[in-house]
């Protein structure tokens, strides 16, 4: 296609324009708002929008302030046409169409519409031309060629002719529009006629379902009622036999009842008897009893008379027994006397010898006691006259040192001042003697003449009249401490303090041995010797006997033996009085008892003397006799009812009663309790018999396998359109793939002469720019710079062109970020490419361009301001 | 009776004749002169019918003009649910009897002739009823005629000789030959049936078709059991119903095949009353397959009912070069096409897909190219 001629009025800030294009390259050149971009906007316009269009972007064109109607005229060849297409929108709207070629034709409205874009849609790919436009300010990356089918039969045949014929497009359409039937674009659902019906299909199985068990429920109530009707007829055979049962069971009750009665009676004729069978044994045995009594009294009268009769022999023995007893004890006694009296004599004379040995004793040491007093005294004596203590030495001693150090300290401190007389001299009125020495007494202030010509004065240092005072203070005070003890020096005062020491030892042992001579204060021993000496007889009088002690010792033994027989004599004194006194009061007892026996035995003796006179032993007999005969026959004949009740099973016939009643009504309950069920049943039913369950569910299972056939149907379609979707869409991405390859290879060819020659561009799918490397490095094509981007973009839509020959490219205002050098190889391309394809450059810089070889350059003029 | 098959109107048209065939019959008894007419079981498909369907029943029933003796049957046995016990039934006059025991009825209007019936009282019985039933019978009095009713499968006839409902035909046989009755009327077989050589055991099929499986459907039987004449009761069927159940067995290969089922198909008459179910074999061109699929189609709407049975059919479709010929297919879709046909040559579960993809592919092709 090749635009001849664009002509606007009234078209945004256009009042009238025109420009008439070569072929190849034009470069139309105007300044800012000359109406380039009005004119790109024009031709964009008049093959997309009716006249009649009422968009607001169409009625945005109409002139500021003059509103008349905005028309674009376009004069082109393509293909075999040559023809003028008119149009003028908003107001007097209108579209004409004159071909010129190849035979004329005019049209008008819809139909030269219609004609325009026919011929249009037969000679050039109207997609394509519309995606290569590249408008000021537009994205340089927004360029769709994927749509465009003679970019894609270009493509295809430089692919080795892999891809797609005119129809494809639209048979994909189809396919995508078969998919979309029965799946969502986006997530792949099932949806429309095959959601519908698999819902359908869940919906009806769930009636299904519901009526099946409404019809399985009805099932089972028939069943129960088939039941029911079974139980009562049972109930209605068993009932009656269960009622004869127990009239029959309460015959045979009642029969029982008289048996028992009998029975009663009997037994009661019975009882009676064995009283009386009782109170007749109850008299014989009392008689029995009195007998045995009476025989009991006197044999027991017996054994109290024989046991009188021992015990008085027992206490005549013992009487014997005591006299024998009584003389031995006064023997011991007499016997027990001597010794008592011997023994003591010869403790009174054991006791002489002790008290006079003691009193020896006593004596000897008492007299060493004193002889030790006596030289403790002295010791004492002594020892009070040496005053000086170890203390009162320490005094002295630290005294006398003191003493010693002020000499000391008093010598080192005082000077020695001599005078020696070289002549006789007066001095300090003393004369003196030529060679004399004198010395001077320098502790003291003193003062001395030497004749009338000089006198000197000299005084002691302070201190050392200090000194000299203290000691001596410290003199005398040792003086009168001397004074006071009596010595006159330390020494004398040392030897003080040894001596005293000494007899304070000898003192201490004195003391000492004198304590251990007495173990008791000196005052006691001499009371006791006093009393010893009182009650010792006199020397001589005293008969000293060696075996004293040895006789002592053997009269003792004897004596304890003597005691002790004594009093085992005396014990056995008073064990045979016990005995003596325990025997009388028994026969005393016994005396009583025989008493009250002989009493009772004569008593029992008189009563059954009565008892006999009343009533004979063989009468009382004979009576029991005839009672137990009586009540023998009374045994056997309730023996015999007792056998008969027995025999009648009385308990088990009343359990069989109560068992039978329980039965009966049991059954009655339950007859009245299946009647009444068996009527809800029915009712029951009669309700769900209205229902028509039946041809309910056959109707749902009919509606189901319906609905089931059409879902199996709809799947098989679904998974039909599914599978050629996806197989068309990868068998078409596969080709989309391979058409990269060429247009890609075109744009490198292209950009290794604006680039250098190691320039890539790597193409997507969709065959728009996905990156480019240059020198190695690899950059996104939206990371890349804006004038790179704006390279790459017109490399790209050369490189379209030059693949689908006849469609112009029209570029308005591009180039504005490229630098000399590109501007340059850029030009050469676009020179290259303009002489396959038209090319028109809108710009208002016409030097980006003057590299473009062969070119025809179109100068838009400014016009005068439309008139308002 | 619903019929998945059947859809809308013809369902309709179908449950109306099987309440009219009642009316087809009374008129069928007044133009032979029957005395009385016997139903021998399953009158209705089960005690659970809508009560629109009884009371339509009924109302034919009321108006038959000859007794009318109902057998129930194992669908519609006399259990606590029963149809019978209906309230519409109960309104009917007296000459319409529901058999509720094994007791001989006298036929009202018609002396000398007696029936009896063995009726089942569940969906579900473990005894011979029919057996029970004959057994206290004692022979027919001379000159009089007794007429036996009983519903279930004949041992001469059953599969299963051990199930103990099964009618003992030998103690049939007995009770004709000891003059206890002299003709049993059986129900529960859907296809005419004579049972025995005496030619009075007999089962009188059904009035109005219900499957494709039974034999002489649309059928009653016209008895005549004179005694003395003839030992062989005198039965005549005669045509009551006209609703067909067809199978129709067809190999397509090719243009040709297709136009014969075309041509059989166009052979049937009354085709709003029959029910044809296809068991095509054969493989077809997918050209061919959309021209046969586009037959039945056209023809589906004269049929009560035309499918192809997908259980008894064998289609398979073959896409050849002359397919995508005649589709000029290029480009990716050729490719498409082409990895389609070789999956769907692989058979299997994958290539019934891939054959269904291409059937889908091959139309909307097609319909390209047309346009």
């Amino acid at each position: 296609m090749q635009l001849l001629r664009i002509k606007l009025e009234n078209w945004r800030a256009v009042r009238s324009r025109e420009i008439t294009l070569g072929s190849g390259v034009n470069i139309v050149e105007g300044a800012n708002e000359a109406g380039k971009s009005s004119f790109i906007e024009a031709l964009n316009v008049i093959f997309r929008e009716r006249d009649s269009t009422k968009k607001k972007e169409i009625k945005s064109i109409t002139p500021k302030g003059n509103d008349v109607g905005s028309t674009v005229e376009v004069e082109l060849q393509t293909g075999e046409y040559h023809f003028i297409y008119t149009k003028t929108y908003n107001k007097r709207a209108a579209t004409s169409l004159s071909v010129l070629k190849p035979a004329l034709a005019q049209y008008t409205g819809m139909q030269a519409h219609d004609e325009a874009l026919r011929i249009l849609d037969e000679t050039i790919d109207l997609t394509l031309w519309q995606a290569i436009q590249l408008e000021q300010g537009s994205e340089f990356s927004e360029i769709n060629l994927r749509q465009s089918t003679g970019l894609a039969k270009a493509l295809d045949s430089a692919a080795g002719g892999s891809g797609v014929g005119e129809d494809d497009s639209a048979l994909l359409a189809q396919a995508k529009a078969e998919y979309l039937r029965y799946h969502t674009e986006k997530t792949g659902r099932e949806t429309g006629e095959l959601a519908e019906v698999r819902l359908k299909c869940d919906s009806l199985r769930s009636e299904i379902e519901t009526a099946s068990t409404a019809m399985q429920n009805m099932q089972m109530q028939v069943d129960r009622s088939a039941a029911i009707a079974e139980e009562l007829q049972e109930h209605n055979r068993s009932l009656p036999e269960l009622k004869a049962a127990l009239e029959v069971l309460q015959k045979k009750q009642v029969e029982l009842e008289s048996l028992r009665e009998r029975n009663r009676t009997v037994r009661a004729e019975f009882d009676a008897q064995s009283l009386r069978v009782d109170e007749a044994q109850r008299q014989l045995s009392d008689r029995y009893t009195v007998r045995e009594q009476l025989a009991l009294q006197q044999q027991t009268l017996q054994a109290l008379t024989d046991k009188h009769k021992t015990l008085v022999e027992d206490a005549s023995q013992l009487s014997q027994k005591h006299t024998e007893l009584h003389q031995n004890l006064e023997q011991g006694r007499e016997r027990k006397a001597g010794l008592q009296k011997l023994v003591a004599e010869l403790e009174a004379a054991m006791k002489q010898q002790a008290d006079v040995q003691e009193l020896s004793a006593l004596e000897n040491r008492l007299k060493q006691y004193n002889q030790s007093q006596k030289l403790l005294d002295q010791s004492v004596h002594e020892y009070q006259q040496y005053q000086i203590d170890n203390n009162t030495l320490d005094e002295l001693q630290a005294l006398q040192k003191n003493v010693r150090e002020l000499e000391v300290r008093l010598d080192a401190q005082q000077p020695e001042l001599t005078v020696t007389a070289l002549q006789d001299s007066i001095f300090n009125d003393k004369p003196v003697v030529k060679d004399t020495v004198e010395p001077m007494d320098t502790s003291v202030e003193f003062e001395f003449r030497i004749g009338s010509s000089a006198t000197i004065t000299f005084k002691p240092a302070t201190n050392l009249a200090g000194l000299r005072d203290e000691l001596q203070a410290v003199k005398s005070q040792l003086s009168d401490r001397m004074g006071q003890y009596a010595v006159r020096d330390i020494g004398e005062a040392v030897a003080a303090n040894r001596r005293r020491n000494e007899l304070h030892q000898q003192i201490k042992g004195l003391k000492q041995r004198r304590d251990d001579l007495l173990d008791q204060q000196v005052e006691l021993v001499q009371q006791r010797v006093e009393a010893l000496r009182a009650s010792v007889l006199p020397a001589g009088s005293l008969d000293v006997q060696d075996d004293l002690p040895e006789q002592l010792v053997s009269k003792r033994t004897e004596l304890d033996e003597i005691e002790r027989e004594v009093n085992r004599h005396m014990a056995d004194q008073s064990s045979l009085q016990a005995g003596k006194a325990g025997i009388d009061a028994q026969l005393e007892l016994l005396q009583r008892q025989i008493v009250d026996q002989q009493q009772a035995v004569s008593q029992q003796q008189q009563q059954l003397a009565q008892q006999l006179a009343k009533r004979s032993d063989d009468a009382l007999t004979e009576k029991l006799q005839r009672e137990k005969l009586s009540c023998q026959r009374l045994k056997v004949k309730l023996q015999d009812a007792e056998g008969a009740l027995s025999q009648s099973q009385g308990d088990e016939i009343s359990q069989q009663v109560d068992n039978a009643r329980h039965a009966v009504d049991r059954a009655t309950a339950q007859f009245h309790e299946d009647e009444k069920e068996l009527a809800a049943v029915t009712a029951q039913l009669d309700t769900l018999r209205a229902e028509g369950l039946h041809e309910k569910l056959e109707h749902l299972h009919a509606e189901l396998n319906d609905a089931q056939e059409r879902l199996q149907q709809l799947t098989r379609a679904a998974g039909a359109a599914k599978y050629l979707w996806e197989s068309l869409r990868k068998h078409q991405r596969a080709t989309q793939l391979s058409y990269v390859k060429p247009l890609s290879e075109l744009v490198c060819g292209m950009g290794r002469i604006v680039f250098g020659n190691d320039f890539q561009v790597n193409l997507n799918e969709s065959l728009g720019i996905e990156s480019r490397t240059l020198h190695g490095l690899t950059v996104p094509f939206d990371d890349l710079s804006g004038g790179a981007r704006e390279q790459l973009g017109i490399l790209l839509r050369l490189a379209a062109t030059q693949l689908v020959a006849g469609v112009p490219l029209i570029l308005d205002d591009t180039l504005g970020h490229t630098d000399a050098a590109r501007l340059q190889t850029i030009g050469a391309l676009l020179s290259t490419a303009g002489r396959q394809s038209q090319i028109v450059v809108m710009t208002c810089y016409p030097q980006r361009y003057r590299h473009v070889g062969d070119a025809l350059q179109h100068r838009l003029v400014a016009e005068s301001p439309v008139a308002g | 009776m619903t019929r998945h098959f059947l859809k809308g109107e013809a369902q309709a048209r179908f449950t109306q004749d099987r309440i009219d065939v009642i009316s087809d019959l009374a008129a069928m008894a007044h133009e032979h002169d029957a005395r009385f007419m016997v139903i021998c079981g399953d009158m209705f498909d089960a005690n659970e019918v809508a009560p629109q369907t009884v009371l339509r029943a009924t109302e034919k029933l009321a108006a038959f003009p000859v007794p009318v003796f109902i057998l129930p049957g194992n669908h519609d046995p006399l259990n606590a649910a029963s149809v019978y016990d209906s309230a519409a039934f109960a309104a009917l006059p007296e000459h319409v009897r529901v058999l509720r025991d094994s007791h001989i009825h006298q036929v009202p209007g018609v002396p000398g002739v007696e029936v009896v019936a063995a009726p089942w009282h569940r969906k579900q019985v473990l005894s011979d009823l029919c057996a029970q039933m004959l057994e206290p019978l004692a022979p027919v009095k001379e000159g009089e005629i007794r007429i036996a009713l009983a519903h279930g499968q004949v041992s001469s006839l059953a599969t299963d000789h051990q199930h103990p409902a099964t009618i003992d035909s030998a103690v049939v046989k007995q009770a004709l030959q000891d003059g206890k009755i002299h003709y049993l009327a059986l129900g529960d077989r859907h296809s005419v049936t004579d049972c025995d050589e005496s030619g009075r055991i007999w089962y009188s099929g059904t009035p109005v078709a219900t499957d494709f499986t039974e034999n002489n459907p649309n059928q009653v039987l016209l008895v005549d059991a004179s005694v003395g004449i003839d030992p062989r009761a005198q039965v005549q069927p005669l045509t009551v119903g006209d609703w067909q159940f067809e199978q129709l067995h067809a190999t397509v290969d090719n243009v040709a095949d297709i136009e014969r089922l075309e041509s059989k198909l166009a052979d049937y008459q009354n085709k709003e009353s029959v029910i044809v179910r296809l068991a095509l074999t054969g493989a077809l061109k997918l050209d061919d397959s959309a021209a046969l699929h586009a037959m039945i189609d056209a023809k589906r709407g004269l049929f009560a009912s035309l499918r192809l049975h997908d259980n008894q059919s064998d289609l398979t479709v073959l896409p050849e070069s002359l397919d995508i010929d005649a589709l000029s297919l290029s480009g990716y879709a050729r490719s498409t096409w082409d990895e389609l046909a070789q999956t769907a040559q692989g058979g299997g579960e994958a290539g019934v897909l891939a054959t269904d993809t291409l059937e889908l592919f091959y139309r909307l092709a097609h319909r390209q190219r047309q346009h």
